[in-house]
């Protein structure tokens, strides 16, 4: 039996066991969006109305799923991403200058991860692996991936995950070879974790606040989002916080790319309500407490993680400091973050490193 | 053939159907997991797992290549069919730090028990718990049968509360064996703890009690520190008794940056910082370098790092009680299993190992079996109570006094066996017992 005809049988089973909160594999071009109103997992991408793909790439499915980026956004081995939002019709998020928006129970986000071939090459097709969904409930965030097919024509949930092991070309012409995990519900947790409870990680106001280029022309995503209403309270864009493009030399100094850098990375977990609250090492961009971001701590709970280094920042000596070796690493015994990265972000760990190269001061 | 293809096809339906429709799957609050279930369908179990429910394993040798995590709902139990008989093999493991895992977010009431089966070859740790209210770890094994590099710790409880682990057994942690760390209300009874660097560890925690062990052959047998730097600091209210450590002998191979690295093959067990501990009623025997240590921060730890540390923590030891203890045949070769000169280790198996000779040279050939480094806080002027060892049969206590170490004298010069000084009961001791967490 083919793996399609087995996914044709799932769904339908699923069909019947979830009732109205599945769906049909084919939902055509317009469609109303529809979200649980609680934690039970519609049986296909498509019964949620949100994306689909068109042309090869990953287009809204109704008017209001709004496509959205980040100025600096999560290293995933490297994969394409494209990500959207939904707040219910007549809803909106309420602005804050810290933290997550306040998005109201109905939100939808999306957040679809491929990969070219050659992505130096962006003639080529994306092949995309899986769709994450997050939506809000009864006041508490939900999660679940739907996986592609090899077509593209249909995404099904798989809630335990997959380790996909691909290869590709990235843009400087290197063949990555990565062990891409599609994560089970329960390893989203462990990053969406951020103020100490569950929710999304990067719909923050530092990085949202950056030009779109919509269908309708660029615009600022802030002054988009309040002007189409679904973001209230927000001030003018340039009045609102915003980290830099952490890849960009002419966005910031290294110090202002590394720390977003940081943050977009590994402030998820090490922060002091995070999954890495545990190791006192913290990297938001808002730490100002030296000790806290690294500089001459020691490692505690490392074991072999640590590569031998004596701290988690020497100053002067990203050789020596074991936040270089962790993001150099690409074994999931020393890997950071833990989840998530089995290629070397080679941008990332020069810009960190040259941020820790120029730091003064020794360790004794 | 068809039919085969047929029966898999209804398992992989079976299974989203399972994962689909939330958490209200689990009928009757069993899960059954066998070994006809692939990797990414029992992930999605341990996912969707609903509150009250038990993942029951069934027999056999299960394979992951990702961690397993486990959901952070409420009284979940993951059970096998006994160590050994369920195995948990993460030999192929390419994602996830660890084996089982369950996050929980701060200041959870998450009550969880694994109990009855065996984690091998985990890339990293064991068994981690971050975050729980209530936890029970019964019968569960962890080893690395076939793994060059063995991850850090066994089984791994941090930040919780109300933790009880007892009839477990860790065999080669590259770092500790069962490691509770930043944790309240703790229970470690009756585990074996077999070649890993440190057999157990209780750090920066309160009211813990270590009972009933047998940690032997490894690089240190126990361990009770007191951690800068971390979130929770200020570790107290700590007993260690009836336990078994004999011949903790092992070449330390812990990572060279990490604390445990500094612990001298033939190691009984330590304490540094920390305060009102009470080690008694137990055997320390054949631990070539020294039976029981007593140290400040300061030997692990820079000046600036013990002192600048946050609110609340003590670098120095204080009310330390070690008494009726049972001490044969330990410290006579501090160096007989620290070769390596280039791992941390071996400096300080090197300094016990210089007190052999000088003006006041260790006493009957052997380091002194509860021998303490001395190091007074600001403002102390004697000893107070700060250590106290009492009826420790023919153990000999010594001050080290590495203070005067440090300013160049030889260790063998300036070690004094003041006995009667610290003949003492700190005020407050005995000190209670931790209740047993119920489950």
């Amino acid at each position: 039996m083919s793996t399609a005809v087995r996914g044709v049988i799932a769904s339908a089973l699923l069909a019947l066991a979830c009732g109205s909160s599945s769906g049909t594999s084919d939902a055509g071009n317009s469609c109303t969006p529809k979200v649980p109103t609680d934690d039970s997992v519609p049986g296909t991408l498509a019964a949620w109305c949100q994306v689909q793909l068109t042309n090869g790439d990953v287009a809204p499915l109704a008017d209001d799923v709004v496509p959205f980026t980040l100025t600096t956004p999560l290293y995933s081995d490297g994969a394409i991403k494209r990500r959207t939002v939904r707040v219910p019709p007549g809803t909106s998020a309420t602005y804050t200058d810290a933290g997550v928006l306040g998005f109201p129970d109905g939100t939808v986000f999306s957040k679809s991860f491929g990969f070219r071939d050659d992505a130096r090459n962006t003639a080529l097709p994306i092949h995309w692996i899986e769709t994450r969904i997050e939506w809000k409930a009864a006041g508490a965030w939900n999660f679940i991936s739907y996986r592609w097919n090899d077509a593209g024509t249909e995404a099904l949930p798989l809630p335990g995950g997959e380790v996909v092991n691909l290869s590709y070309v990235d843009g400087d012409g290197a063949t990555q070879n990565a062990h891409y995990l599609v994560p089970a519900t329960q390893q989203c947790t462990q990053c969406h974790a951020e103020p100490g409870t569950i929710a999304p990680i990067g719909p923050k106001t530092h990085w949202l606040n950056t030009d779109y280029a919509y269908t309708s022309g660029t615009e600022n995503q802030l002054a988009h989002w309040s002007r189409i209403g679904i973001l209230s309270g927000a001030p003018d864009p340039a009045s609102a916080p915003r980290l830099p493009v952490a890849s960009d030399p002419d966005a910031g100094t290294v110090e202002q790319r590394a720390r977003a850098y940081l943050e977009a990375n590994c402030g998820f977990c090490h922060n002091p309500n995070g999954n890495a609250r545990i190791s006192g090492l913290y990297l938001w961009n808002s730490i100002t407490d030296p000790t806290q971001l690294g500089v001459c701590k020691r490692p505690v709970a490392a074991g072999p993680g640590a590569g031998g280094r004596p701290y988690d920042i020497v100053p002067g000596h990203p050789e020596n400091s074991v936040i270089t070796y962790r993001i150099e690493a690409t074994s999931p015994a020393a890997a950071m973050p833990q989840i998530g990265r089995s290629v070397v972000d080679t941008h990332g760990v020069a810009l960190v490193n040259q941020w820790i190269s120029e730091m003064t001061g020794t360790c004794n | 053939m068809k039919h085969l293809s047929f029966r898999l096809g209804s398992v992989l339906a079976a299974s989203l159907l399972a994962a689909a429709c939330g958490s209200d799957n689990n009928n009757g609050n069993v899960v059954s997991i066998t070994t006809s279930m692939n990797e990414s369908q029992i992930s999605a179990a341990f996912s969707n797992a609903a509150a009250d429910s038990t993942l029951q394993f069934a027999a056999g040798t299960y394979k992951f290549t990702n961690s397993l995590n486990l959901a952070s709902k409420n009284n979940i139990t993951v059970k096998g069919a006994g160590m050994g008989s369920t195995i948990l093999d993460w030999s192929t493991q390419t994602a996830g730090a660890d084996g089982v895992v369950q996050a929980n977010t701060p200041g959870s009431t998450i009550k969880a028990t694994f109990q009855d089966f065996s984690v091998q070859d985990t890339i990293g740790d064991g068994l981690k718990v971050t975050g729980a209210g209530s936890l029970h770890v019964k019968g569960v094994g962890v080893s690395w049968p076939t793994r060059a590099t063995h991850g850090g710790y066994g089984v791994y409880p941090v930040q919780s509360k109300q933790v009880l682990v007892e009839n477990c057994t860790v065999d080669g942690a590259s770092d500790t064996g069962i490691y509770v760390g930043q944790s309240d209300g703790i229970v470690v009874r009756n585990n074996t703890l077999t070649n890993n660097v440190a057999g157990i560890e209780i750090e920066n925690s309160f009211n813990a009690d270590v009972t009933g062990n047998n940690s032997h052959d490894n690089t240190v047998g126990f361990l009770v520190f007191d951690l800068p730097n971390l979130p929770q600091v200020g570790g107290h209210n700590i007993r260690v008794y009836s336990n078994m450590f004999v011949n903790n002998n092992h070449a330390n191979f812990g990572d060279p940056s990490g604390t445990v690295a500094l612990v001298p093959a033939g190691t009984g067990g330590a304490v540094m910082a920390n305060s009102k501990v009470e080690v008694f009623g137990n055997t320390f025997t054949g631990n070539t370098s020294i039976g029981f240590g007593i140290i400040s921060c300061f030997v692990a730890f820079t000046q600036q790092q013990c002192l600048a540390a946050a609110a609340g923590y003590n670098p120095f030891p204080n009310n330390i009680s070690v008494h009726d203890n049972t001490f044969t045949g330990n410290g006579q070769n501090p160096l007989q299993y620290n070769t390596s000169q280039t791992h941390p280790s071996y400096m300080l198996a090197a300094l016990l190992a210089s007190g052999f000779q000088g003006s006041n040279a260790w006493k009957d050939g052997h380091v002194s079996d509860v021998s303490y480094d001395g190091v007074l806080g600001l403002g102390q002027t004697g000893n107070a109570n700060v250590v106290c060892a009492q009826s420790n049969g023919s153990g000999h206590f010594a001050n080290m006094h590495f203070a005067d170490v440090e300013g160049g004298a030889n260790l063998g010069d300036v070690l004094t066996f003041d006995e009667p000084a610290y003949s003492c009961v700190p005020t407050g001791f005995p000190l209670p017992a931790v209740p047993v967490p119920t489950f």
